[in-house]
Parts: C-alpha cells; structure tokens; sequence
C-alpha cells in the first residue's frame, strides 16, 4: 500500500496503489482521479514550469496529462513502467512540445507503446514511499555523478534537446557531452537499482 | 546477435535512445532487436525509469487549488464522467459493472490506439526493410559498426547543416557583417581562415582549411581584443570538423563588438577561460 505524504486529507477509503487507481480509472472513477491528482499534480506541474517557466502553461500541461490519464487510462500498462514514469514522461514530453511550439518530437504515446514488455513483477520499491522519499532516493543518488555529469543531464532533459544541440547551447564539444550524458544516466540507473 | 560480444554497443545505444538521441529507424531498429530480449528489455525499462525520477529533485511546487476543481469540471462537462461511479460501482452486479466500464470515450480510445500501432508498424515496417536485408548479408558485427558510422554520418550532416544556416542567415542579414581573415601559426603553420560575425549577435562561423584535428581533450578557443591595449576576451570554443566549417555562439555579444584582433588558441578542454593556451592562429579585419 502506498504511504501517500502529499495528500494528507484523510479518506474512508483504504489507500490504493498507483496501480489500483489507474485501474479504477478504467471504471469511471473520478474519485481514483482525484487522489492520483493529489499524488503526483506537485511533480507534474513542477516539472512543467521547471521546462517552460510560466505558470499558466505549466496549469496547462497538468490539466492535460491528467484529462489523458482520465481518457486513455486503457493505455497505461504496468509492464512498461511505472505510474510515475508513464505520468512525468507524458509531462515531459507535453512541456517540451509546447517548448518548440511545433510537432511532436517525442512521440509519447507511440513510444510508450512500443517500448518495453518485460513483467516488472509488482510494485517498484520506489511506488510505495512519499514524494519526500523519493525526492531524497533520487538525489542521493544523483551524488555519484559529478557536477559536470549532473548538469550536462539535467540540462539535455529539462531542456528537451539532442547531444548535438546541448553541445552548442553548453559550448562544448560533442563527444563530451554524449560522454557525459550516457555516462550520468548510467550511474543513475546503478545508484537506483534497488529502487526501482 | 552476438549480443555477449557487443554489451557495450547495445547499452550505448539503449542510453542514447532512453536520452532521446536516436533517429526513428535507429529506434525502430533498436525496439525490434530487444523485443525477443528480457534482458535487454528490462535494462531499458530500467533507464527509463531512472531518467524520469530526475523531477524529484526539483522544488516541491503545487498547482493552484483551482487546477483541481477545473480538470474534474472539465471531465462533468465533457460528458466523460460516470454518474456517480462510486455508488454505482457498488451497486451494481458484476456484468453489468463491465458493461458500463465500456463508454464511447473507450471506443474511442481503442479505435486511437490501434490507429496509433498502425502507424507505428507502418514506421517499423519501412525503416526495417533495408535493414533486415542488411542483417541477412551481414555479421552483427558489421552491423554494429554501420550503425555507428551511420549516427557519426548523421551527428556529421547534422552540424554541416547548422552551419550552413547560420552562415546563410548571417549573409543574409541586412546589417554590416564582420569578415576576419586569420593566419596560422606554431602548430597551424599554414593554416588560413576566415571568420563571420555580425556586430551585436552571438553567432560566430568559422571556414578554414586543414586546422589540425584534436584529440578528445583539446579544443579551439576564440579571443577578441576590443583595442589597442585591451585584454583578450574569451568568445567561445569549437573543434575542427571535418567539413572545415564550424559555427557557435559567443558568452556575450560584446565579442562582436568590432574587435579590432582576433586570437585562437589551442586549450585543454578542462582549462580555465582565465588563460589561454598556445596561439594558433590569429588576423584582423
């Protein structure tokens, strides 16, 4: 069961899993909505604003993700990710569109549905602890990068741009930077290993 | 597959397509070769996961109040809502529980979906063709290797082509351009080239003809010297290519301040801008 900090209003109802919700979510229920809502709308609209830095677009592309997730819930498959992962990839994706104001460059849902099949197995460790939690998982691991690593990371994903295009808004050679990039998601990934 | 042999290879391309990097028919290619793969399956899904829980790390920050209300009045008014789904979802015997969990909106979703695999196979089928016929012919081994010089090739057209526009953009320009010719020296000897800039912009374009190539380390370094007594000022770094053009864009727009001399120095790529390293070319207007 998921020990759910962000949404501190007490229910009747037992907490679900993300997994349960998005399964009610199938049935109609806007109430399996509402507390998805209240798990994750902090992180999607943060992330949101983090990648186009005004608020009213940022409203935008949370109120989108979540009318999607109401729509195309039949969409999300547990096997290919998290409801966290499928949720912040979809606002990524969503701001970044917005961002370059033309056709979709991440083709989300495509992607989505077929990238991986592999059975996860259950829930991630990382599903059943508070955002606070795993804010503080994932920048303990973010320390076994170096700041370079990190920067040139967080920059091309935040920024939504290609090797290429980090290395000329960076200033910095090509190489470095895909050196740089591959080498900081693969230290992440390791440092998260039993987390996710 | 020899995957065993080629681990490295098939991570570097699971990191560059988890990072975006991969064009359509790399990604189609790659998505085909991994489906019959657990292994592989599961250390992508594990990078994607990775990747998506960098938005931890940013600030706590919620959404108005209001944004709630309004997603759950657009639902009621979109028509999308189940009357009153809780109670009903109780009350209702199991069959027709299923019968009601399959709206319109549903239909639709299907008929969205399949379009969407549709496609999606329409994309997989094209850009596979050739490179399943390639894969008939051909060793993984080599097969690994053309993939490699193709997204070399690629990462190549890719900067001819910003170069070309930003050059092109630059002389298209009503306003004056400035237009330095540089001379080579010490470890350029020999070197020519000419540089574009356009007074109060950032782009800078750079022509010339066999600037030594550099190690991974090593990169070019511009300086501009406002006037006769005035310091260098740092205006950016670049590498050779191969097509002796490179563009990039200077910290400040101040370097194209009609400089009155300009200086490239050879530098380590971890050098502080605080000095520079030898001169390898140099020339005025």
């Amino acid at each position: 069961m998921a020990s759910d900090l962000t949404s501190p209003t007490p229910e009747q109802t037992p907490e679900l899993t993300d997994l349960e919700l998005v399964e009610a979510l199938k049935d109609c229920d806007t109430a399996a909505l509402s507390r998805l809502y209240d798990r994750y709308s902090g992180l999607i609209y943060g992330l949101a604003l983090r990648i186009l830095k005004v608020p009213e677009e940022a409203e935008d592309v949370t109120q989108e993700v979540f009318l999607k997730l109401w729509q195309k819930a039949g969409l999300y498959n547990p096997n290919r990710g998290s409801v966290s992962s499928f949720l912040v990839t979809m606002a990524r994706s969503r701001a970044i569109d917005k961002l370059r104001s033309r056709g979709s460059r991440f083709r989300f849902l495509q992607r989505w549905q077929t990238s991986t099949v592999h059975n996860i197995g259950g829930e991630a460790p990382l599903e059943s602890v508070s955002r606070q939690e795993r804010a503080q998982v994932v920048h303990s691991a973010l320390k076994n990068l170096s700041d370079k690593e990190r920067r040139v990371l967080e920059f091309s994903y935040y920024e939504g741009l290609s090797y290429s295009e980090t290395a000329q808004r960076l200033e910095l050679p090509l190489g470095t930077v895909k050196s740089r990039a591959r080498t900081g998601l693969h230290k992440l990934r390791h440092a998260l290993k039993h987390s996710l | 597959m020899t995957r065993s042999n080629h681990s490295e290879n098939w991570h570097e391309l699971l990191l560059d397509y988890v990072l975006g990097n991969l064009a359509s028919e790399e990604a189609a290619a790659l998505q085909q070769q991994i489906s019959d793969n657990p292994e592989l399956q599961k250390e992508l899904l594990a990078l994607q996961e990775a990747l998506s829980t960098l938005p931890y790390t940013l600030p706590e920050t919620n959404p108005p109040s209001r944004l709630k209300a309004s997603i759950l009045h657009a639902i009621e008014e979109s028509g999308l809502q189940n009357p009153s789904p809780d109670r009903l979802a109780r009350a209702l015997p199991p069959e027709a529980k299923e019968r009601r969990a399959k709206p319109r909106i549903w239909q639709k979703s299907r008929i969205l979906g399949l379009s969407t695999s549709i496609a999606a196979g329409l994309v997989l089928a094209l850009g596979l063709d050739n490179y399943r016929l390639r894969l008939k012919l051909d060793t993984t081994a080599q097969l690994q290797q053309q993939v490699q010089q193709y997204r070399v090739e690629l990462s190549n057209q890719q900067d001819q082509l910003q170069t070309t526009s930003t050059l092109v953009r630059a002389l298209q320009r009503t306003e004056p351009i400035l237009l330095y010719g540089l001379e080579g020296t010490g470890q350029a000897e020999g070197v020519t080239g000419r540089l574009v800039m356009v007074p109060g912009r950032e782009e800078i374009v750079f022509v010339s003809n066999n600037l030594p190539t550099l190690s991974e380390k090593q990169v070019y370094r511009l300086w501009a010297i406002a006037e006769e007594s005035a310091s260098p000022q740092y205006c950016g770094q670049f590498r050779s290519s191969t097509i002796g053009a490179v563009h990039w864009s200077a910290p400040t727009t101040s370097c194209s301040n009609n400089p009155i001399q300009l200086l490239i120095t050879l530098d380590m790529f971890e050098d502080s801008i605080e000095s520079a390293g030898p001169l390898v070319m140099q020339g005025q207007i």
